[in-house]
């Protein structure tokens, strides 16, 4: 799901980054509200987890693949600032390292991924936790995904109705919302099962270690 | 008799520019492959291929069932590959073609600078723990 570079349009991805350091600033603040030495250790971890995730690639039908995210659960252990400031690092890094995702659009990528997926997954959560908190865990594991995956697929999408030539042939990503969705967003129904299996998995050890942060 | 070979004599010229004609001939390809992460192929993906400063691709196509996109460079060292498929994987790349691809050597699309993927994710491994590893440093220090 990560968007490679030279696909998005500076239309698209300038005004992303300025959103972006505006966000990375906010998560910063709240980073420096709650660092404290039990804090730095777990999340520590659970960044390394969702970096090392982004990296296992499952073969899906169609021919393409995915691998999950780790987003939700960043989300729903640290809250959405850490959980965006940790993902957006993690994005940094398979960018620089395997060229997964771009560079340019690493703040398009940060924002749909890190911030709306995270913000979802809490939201879901604080939701849906009185039918049972597995889950809720889950399901917003699950819709997070879908929810980041449907904003990439717009983004992507958008692309050849924001910059075109003359002639009218797209300058970067050169195919249309009624193809990108459902092309992103089919994969990812099946992805999102393991991400809320996941999700929940560690998530139940996260509690019982008592790292459920506010 | 005379009127009707004319006729078709004259219809002779038109018809012959429907014709498609094809040669056969050898000349030194550069075989580009763009694989998945998990080393699946970029299989039946479309691909533009433009010469630098162009804005009109030279080759346009779908990757073979390999993943592969196959050109003759004609020469010029660098080119730029855009290959993408509907969900949003894909490469916008500058290729340099160099003596040993035009001699037939594979360039692989897949992590830059050919180090094997396990060095790399170990690799960013380190960074994350490291630049924590400093923060919790910092704060140890601070609290003191």
């Amino acid at each position: 799901m990560h968007i490679p570079d030279g696909f998005l349009s500076p239309q698209t991805y300038l005004p992303a980054w300025g959103l972006a350091a505006g966000a990375w600033a906010w998560a910063g603040r709240g980073l420096a509200a709650r660092l404290d030495e039990r804090l730095v250790p777990r999340l520590a971890m659970l960044t390394g987890l969702a970096y090392a995730l982004g990296l296992v690639m499952l073969p899906l039908p169609g021919g393409t693949s995915g691998h999950a995210l780790g987003v939700a659960l960043l989300a729903l252990v640290f809250g959405v600032r850490l959980a965006f400031l940790a993902y957006s690092g993690v994005l940094g890094l398979q960018a620089l390292l395997f060229g997964a995702g771009g560079i340019t659009a690493l703040a398009v990528n940060a924002l749909a991924i890190g911030l709306l997926g995270g913000a979802v997954a809490v939201g879901l959560y604080r939701l849906l936790r009185r039918f049972g908190e597995d889950l809720a865990a889950a399901v917003a594991a699950f819709v997070s995904l879908q929810a980041s995956a449907l904003v990439v697929a717009l983004v992507l999408g958008l692309q050849p109705s924001i910059a075109r030539r003359a002639d009218g042939t797209p300058l970067f990503f050169p195919l249309g919302p009624e193809i990108t969705v459902p092309a992103v967003l089919l994969p990812h129904l099946l992805i999102g099962v393991g991400e809320a299996a996941l999700t929940v998995l560690v998530w139940r050890i996260a509690r019982r270690k008592g790292w459920v942060g506010p | 008799m005379r009127a009707v070979v004319l006729a078709l004599a004259l219809l002779a010229a038109p018809a012959a520019a429907h014709e498609v004609g094809l040669s056969q001939g050898g000349a030194p390809a550069t075989v580009l492959t763009l694989r998945y992460a998990d080393g699946q192929p970029f299989a039946y993906e479309a691909f533009e291929l433009y010469r630098p400063g162009s804005e009109l691709p030279l080759q346009v196509g779908r990757t073979d069932a390999q993943g592969r996109v196959v050109f003759v460079a004609d020469g010029r060292p660098v080119w730029r590959l855009k290959a993408y498929s509907a969900d949003g994987h894909g490469v916008d790349r500058e290729i340099r073609v160099d003596s040993a691809a035009l001699a037939g050597a594979v360039q692989d699309g897949a992590d830059s600078a050919g180090v094997p993927r396990g060095w790399l994710l170990a690799g960013g491994l380190g960074v994350i723990f490291g630049l924590f590893g400093l923060l919790q440093l910092f704060i140890g220090r601070k609290g003191k």
